[in-house]
């Protein structure tokens, strides 16, 4: 099995992000802080078979992340039951053009072809740390104690009103202080736990 | 043509409407009655489906937002929030603002990538009905509107079937309306639509690449109304279909 389902993520589940953000969730648009899970999508379209176009001036931000495949639904679960309905974990990089808020969804800024890469599914592991190279130089690295939201809080807090299917994926979060990058660069994501994801931004004519 | 996905005897199939909407004929030439037939979604499992917000004007006025936005509302829904007709979908206890929203859905029907708008309605194979529900008091203003809004389990009756893009000429030209224990709450016009079919679909393809089977919800008009469990919601647009909900106490 791999991916046969929906690709979900989440936005806002970096406890750094958060402690910045803070003081305008009071504020319009939002006023009040998120209370349930932030989600977005990605169509199947959006999964990297090769460079990642871009256009010549374009900036993306490029968010080291952790992917979960589901092998069983996540359907009202407890966080002690969650990770058992993981059946696999790659690394990942989710491109976007940056994002002014986090008011309306982002479909047309995080949906383009390519704007996700993955890396080789492997057994479910403990993963401390993500750290991101580009054009071989460490860039970015942050460890999964920032998360607000643990993997296995994340999947029940989620599972309370949707099912996580068999098949389904789900990004994790994404750092605030994500690099941006631009055509011409090469990432990499490392973890001790897991195969590292590689991508290659490349120009086209826009 | 009309197609349809049922549950028959263990499996799944999709199977053609015949004999003015009375009978299904499977693939192997069985014929059941429409009636007794158990529907399921008309949806190809993990087909991306997009969905707009605020794509009427009326619908906008009513809620107090602009006329226009600046650019579309749109987000996206996972095939858990699907249920087909005639089916059941929970009505939280606390979901007092519980409203359903009748939508026109368009099926793909082939890769469109950068579709120029008057090129839009050949890529699609398709359209149906959907009653995509809405409970006001999960709205969070973030990525709003939110998934524990519109991403939940079985909330999003869709069908009964797909009916061919060649059978609905006019995707802007037809009326749709939702009944809630018969009494009408929703009564619009395609017409009234703020980006067109075609616009949406040109729009969506300069995104990603929509491929067959990927589909868009593309809102609902005005007459917001709450619902209580137990009431039985009926969405119906001209010339696509008649889509029947029951909500149950959850």
């Amino acid at each position: 099995m791999t991916i046969s389902g929906h690709i979900y993520g989440v936005v806002l589940n970096d406890s750094v992000e958060l402690n910045e953000l803070a003081p305008q969730f009071g504020e319009k648009p939002y006023a009040a802080p998120p209370v349930a899970p932030v989600v977005y999508m990605k169509p199947r379209t959006a999964i990297a078979r090769g460079p990642v176009r871009v256009a010549k001036d374009e900036e993306l931000v490029a968010s080291p992340t952790l992917a979960l495949l589901f092998a069983r639904d996540a359907s009202r679960c407890s966080a002690a039951e969650a990770l058992d309905c993981v059946g696999g974990m790659a690394l990942a990089i989710d491109f976007a053009l940056p994002q002014p808020d986090y008011y309306r969804p982002a479909v047309s800024r995080k949906n383009r072809d390519g704007f996700l890469a993955l890396g080789d599914w492997a057994a479910p592991a403990p993963v401390e740390n993500l750290s991101t190279l580009i054009d071989g130089k460490a860039a970015h690295s942050w460890g999964m104690d920032r998360l607000k939201r643990d993997p296995a809080t994340l999947i029940a807090d989620l599972s309370v009103f949707m099912t996580l299917r068999a098949g389904d994926v789900l990004l994790i979060g994404l750092p605030g202080d994500a690099p941006h990058v631009h055509a011409g660069q090469s990432l990499r994501v490392e973890s001790a736990a897991l195969p590292a994801v590689e991508a290659r931004l490349e120009e086209v004519q826009s | 043509m009309k197609r349809a996905r049922i549950y028959y005897r263990g499996r799944d199939v999709w199977a053609v409407l015949a004999e003015n909407d009375t009978v299904l004929v499977l693939p192997d030439g069985t014929k059941i009655a429409a009636e007794d037939a158990q529907w399921l979604p008309p949806v190809v499992p993990g087909a991306a489906t997009y969905a707009l917000g605020l794509n009427y004007a009326d619908h906008n006025k009513e809620l107090g937002f602009a006329p226009m936005l600046a650019t579309p509302l749109i987000f996206m829904k996972g095939g858990n929030c699907f249920v087909g007709h005639d089916g059941d979908t929970p009505r939280p206890a606390d979901g007092n603002q519980m409203h359903p929203e009748c939508e026109l859905v368009a099926v793909i029907g082939k890769p469109a990538r950068d579709v120029p708008a008057d090129k839009a309605l050949d890529y699609l194979s398709g359209y149906t009905v959907a009653n995509d529900y809405a409970i006001r008091e999960y709205l969070e203003n973030f990525y709003r509107p939110n998934a524990r809004v519109k991403n939940r389990d079985a909330t999003t009756p869709i069908g009964p079937w797909i009916v061919d893009a060649a059978d609905v000429p006019d995707p802007q030209a037809l009326s749709l309306k939702t009944t809630v224990n018969g009494e009408v709450v929703q009564d619009g016009s395609t017409g009234d639509m703020i980006i067109s079919v075609a616009d949406l679909v040109s729009y969506l393809s300069g995104v990603t690449t929509l491929m067959p089977g990927d589909m868009i919800l593309t809102g609902t008009p005005q007459g917001v109304h709450f619902c209580n469990p137990g009431d039985t919601v009926v969405s119906e647009i001209e010339n696509v279909g008649r889509l029947v909900n029951h909500l149950v106490p959850a």
